[in-house]
């Protein structure tokens, strides 16, 4: 048994749902977090900060290198809602997704939900990573799925 | 309005979360966002209002003691009956509508309406004002403000038909950040099926940043863009020849005298004044067609591009008219206007057509005097490419609902008018308003608000507050203290959504769900009907408003079977299933095959609508998109066109004012609710920050976090300044949601024009009372306090 959540990072559009699902689920107070969604942007500190900046040139074309992008994450007091999933029920960021983005499951099943939910991404040349300080900063058993395809402002 | 799942532990709610899997072959699930998992707090809010409230220190200044409901309601009845004695019961203003359902709309207002109606005093909530854009190019391009069907283009869509989408357009409209549920989910999943998402906007918002291509264009600016789009279109020969030729007014001739559509009865004697004459370009004559018949007879040709004098009189084929409108929107000289390449315009046309099924999703985005114009725009789009005509092409308008759930809306006639006819008055906002300073046409002298914040929402606060102000009575239900409870004399406790009897349309996913009680209201709080059954007692209506909420639901339902999008959804077996499918299908249908609108009778009478019932025929005369419309053709607005916002505009002195003013939707707040939550206030950004592009804010010697003063000539607010790239440079964004005493000074509403623009030189304004919102059609400069 190897549970894990897998974040679509393509499907996530940075709401927050699953972070105040899990905390008003969990009860924790309101300066307490188990997850949170990081802002890939500005390093501001507000959310939905965009990186880049905007170009107006000197006849008014708007362009700009802009970018913005979300990863929820998971501190490593997060249990993956044992007490929930022994229960047969989802843990509560999953369950609360309104895009559907994250998947909760048992890697070592092959039949599992997110095994193949996974295996699909992964044949459909999505690239599947943890982060860089998985099992410090952030959960051992959270996976991001995610594809860089063309962007493109003005 | 979304379902929620509510848990209860030993008599509390101790949270909400999304309610499982819907009735849906798919499996789908219910959604929930931010606020649907905070909502729960609401209940235990310290700001919620539990008892009712007498006010006793200023209006405005937000002292109120507890008092009890006998003494409410006596007080508030003795007042009422001064105010309907002296000056008539259309002196008493209401305000009930509410947006996107609050949780405490009781039946969406149509309990409010039935007394509102029955009083005969006058609705100030909704005039031909706010979110008028959509409903014009409707009323116009179709025929029909609201006409819900399987097949009708605009309304009555399922958000999850953007599935069945190539090429996905959201134009006016961020729903990642205001559609988390019903839209978002869909046009995410849409893109990873391979469908490209392009979002046209002012700024760069969280749906900018998940389209694939983004195109900033200027505020204001969206019609230009759209109509060089179009000009590309015809230029390129993209146009769906079949699908206008059939489906719009494009064969019909327009006489050039006076640019009326050319009548059989025009050059036959005794002719028929309802038949469209156009030119037959293979036996080189003019022939005539009756409405609402599609085909043209075999053998013939029509001449979209004829220019024939016909019995004297000079006409052009109204194709041929719109390709000469459409001459002077170039893609270079859009540029100018749009600050879109014209290289970019080109290229957007073409993929829009060539990827089709596309589909243009547009919602409320245009706050400017041309925001009609702009939509007509899209809906030309949308026809000359044929999208319109697609299963999975289309133009939609989501926020106004899925077309199975809207029979609740026009059906509760009975209700809302249990005498028959409409009692009430809608007068235009800028009557409330002279009402209130002069007394004409009427006099404004009480209001009664509820599950609204009007105050705070609507443009040009000080208006409101000076109306508040003069009145002798103002009476507000609620549920917490807001900025429109400040100004009440009677604050009188509302019961929330998890405290009583009420439907829930699932927005956007035709589903309906029993809303039933979870918990006793708390402290005093009493529930829409008991509130209304004391109001009415007060003027003599007692005997409209026994029922109990329950019962209130049951009859609605009852009202609702005749319409078969949702009969046989009843009370009986909501309580046993709690959320029902209504009959329509899950996926768009062919157009072509199935459907039929709904004959909304009564909406039928008040705007003179053609019942249709066969696929793709539609409610206007012709029973065609009237993409020329013969109505405004004396006012030289029969096409979309592109006319510059109005303050932003060129005759706008912008020397003392070089900046866009906006109020932007933060994501997570819903209108002006859970700005008082610690949690979302702190995710926000903790207070109004105003921003500013870190360019403007350079210019003016602008720090982060300084205290700044962004004002006009009508008002001004107070706030720090928060410098960011989500706004582009020029415009300048204070957040719509928070309340007046968040702000270092002033509030978001000051700066705004109200919608009743006297000065305006509109000709829709003038000609037809069309009043536009222009929420961001305000400048502003920012300084360091």
């Amino acid at each position: 048994m190897k549970p894990a959540i897998v974040t679509n990072l393509r499907l996530c559009f940075g709401c927050w749902t699953c972070a105040l699902g899990c905390q008003q689920g969990k009860k924790l107070a309101d300066d307490k977090w188990i997850m949170k969604i990081n802002n890939v942007g500005h390093s501001s500190g507000q959310i939905d900060e965009p990186a880049g900046s905007w170009q107006v040139s000197a006849d008014g074309i708007r362009s700009g290198d802009l970018k913005l992008s979300w990863v929820p994450v998971a501190f490593p007091t997060c249990n993956l809602c044992k007490e929930r999933t022994d229960r047969g029920l989802e843990p509560y960021c999953t369950y609360n997704c309104p895009s559907q983005a994250r998947i909760y499951g048992d890697l070592d099943d092959p039949s599992s939900k997110i095994s193949i939910v996974m295996k699909g991404l992964r044949d459909a040349g999505y690239r599947i990573y943890q982060l860089p300080d998985a099992g410090d900063k952030t959960h051992v058993a959270m996976y991001y799925a995610d594809k860089e395809t063309p962007r493109r402002i003005g | 309005m979304c379902t929620l799942k509510t848990i209860i532990a030993d008599g509390k709610i101790i949270r909400t979360e999304q309610m499982g899997t819907l009735p849906e072959p798919e499996g789908d699930r219910s959604g929930i966002c931010q606020k649907g998992i905070m909502a729960y707090r609401l209940v235990n809010n310290p700001n919620r209002i539990l008892y009712p409230m007498k006010r006793v220190g200023k209006r405005g200044e937000g002292k109120f003691e507890r008092i009890t409901w006998q003494q409410a309601i006596d007080e508030i009845g003795v007042k009422l009956r001064e105010v309907i004695d002296k000056y008539g019961p259309e002196a008493v203003g209401f305000f009930t509508i509410c947006c996107g359902g609050a949780p405490v709309s009781g039946l969406f207002g149509v309990i409010g309406s039935r007394y509102m109606n029955l009083l005969g005093g006058s609705s100030i909530g909704a005039s031909n004002s706010v979110d008028v854009g959509e409903c014009y190019s409707t009323l116009i391009d179709f025929g029909a403000p609201h006409i819900w069907s399987p097949t009708h283009p605009t309304f009555g869509y399922d958000p999850s038909f953007l599935l069945q989408s190539n090429y996905i357009v959201s134009w006016m409209s961020n729903p990642m950040s205001t559609r988390p549920v019903g839209v978002s989910r869909y046009m995410l999943q849409a893109r990873e099926k391979g469908a490209k998402l392009v979002q046209v906007g002012l700024w760069y918002d969280q749906t900018a940043a998940k389209a694939d291509w983004f195109i900033p264009v200027r505020g204001g600016s969206d019609a230009a863009l759209a109509l060089a789009m179009a000009h590309v279109i015809v230029e390129e020969n993209l146009v769906d020849w079949d699908f206008m030729t059939k489906h719009t007014v494009a064969p019909f001739l327009v006489r050039s005298d006076n640019g009326l559509f050319l009548r059989e009865s025009d050059v036959v004697n005794g002719g028929d004044a309802k038949k469209y004459v156009w030119w037959d370009a293979v036996s080189k004559s003019a022939k005539s067609i009756a409405g609402h018949v599609l085909e043209f007879p075999q053998g013939t040709l029509p001449d979209l591009l004829a220019a024939p004098t016909v019995k004297g009189i000079a006409c052009k084929a109204a194709f041929l008219k719109l390709k000469e409108q459409l001459a002077e929107y170039t893609p270079e000289s859009q540029e100018k206007i749009t600050g879109v390449k014209a290289s970019t315009c080109r290229e957007f046309a073409r993929e829009y057509v060539q990827n089709r099924p596309s589909t243009i999703w547009h919602m409320w985005g245009a706050r400017y005097q041309g925001s009609g114009r702009s939509c007509r725009a899209l809906v030309l789009l949308s026809a000359l490419s044929g999208n319109l005509g697609l299963r999975g092409g289309r133009i939609a308008n989501p926020s106004y609902g899925s077309y199975g759930t809207w029979p609740f809306y026009w059906l509760a006639d009975n209700i809302m008018y249990p005498e028959g006819a409409p009692g009430a008055k809608w007068p235009l906002w800028r009557d409330v308003l002279s009402g209130a300073r002069t007394g004409q046409p009427f006099p404004m002298k009480a209001t009664i608000s509820g599950w609204t914040n009007f105050v705070h929402a609507l443009p040009s606060r000080q208006d409101w507050e000076e109306l508040l102000d003069g009145t002798d009575l103002n009476v507000n239900i609620e549920i917490r203290m807001t900025d429109t409870s400040m100004w009440a004399d009677y604050i009188l406790p509302d019961a929330m959504c998890f405290e009583k009897y009420d439907l829930i349309m699932y927005p956007q996913a035709n589903q309906i769900t029993l809303q039933e009680p979870a918990v006793q209201p708390h402290g005093e709080c009493k529930t829409t009907a008991e509130i209304y059954r004391l109001l009415a007692k007060e003027v003599g209506l007692e005997k409209y408003f026994e029922k109990n909420d329950e019962e209130w639901v049951g009859e609605w339902l009852d009202e609702i079977q005749k319409d078969p999008a949702v009969a046989g959804i009843t009370l009986e077996r909501l309580k046993k299933e709690k959320t029902i499918r209504t009959n329509v299908p899950r996926r768009i249908p062919d157009p072509y095959e199935e459907g039929g609108l709904y004959p909304y009778t009564q909406m039928a009478q008040w705007y003179d609508v053609d019942i249709v019932t066969r696929p793709m025929d539609f409610p206007s005369k012709s029973g065609r998109v009237e993409f020329y419309y013969e109505g405004y053709a004396d006012v030289g607005e029969a096409m979309a066109r592109h006319v510059e916002p109005f303050m932003l505009g060129p005759k706008a002195d912008r020397t003392k004012y070089p900046l866009q003013y906006v109020s932007a939707r933060h994501r997570f707040f819903m209108q002006t609710q859970f700005t008082d939550d610690p949690v979302l206030l702190e995710l926000s950004g903790k207070e109004p920050l105003l921003c500013i592009n870190p360019k403007d804010a350079a210019a003016r010697g602008i720090k982060e976090g300084d205290v700044c003063e962004v004002f006009n000539d009508r008002g001004s607010a107070t706030a720090k300044a928060h410098l960011t790239e989500i706004f582009p440079p020029g415009v300048v964004n204070l957040w719509f949601g928070y309340r007046k005493h968040q702000h270092i000074a002033g509030s978001q509403g000051y700066l705004q024009r109200p919608h009743a623009v006297e000065e305006s030189d509109d000709n829709l304004t003038k000609r037809a009372g069309w009043e536009w919102d222009m929420l961001w059609d305000n400048f502003a400069e920012v300084r360091k306090v």
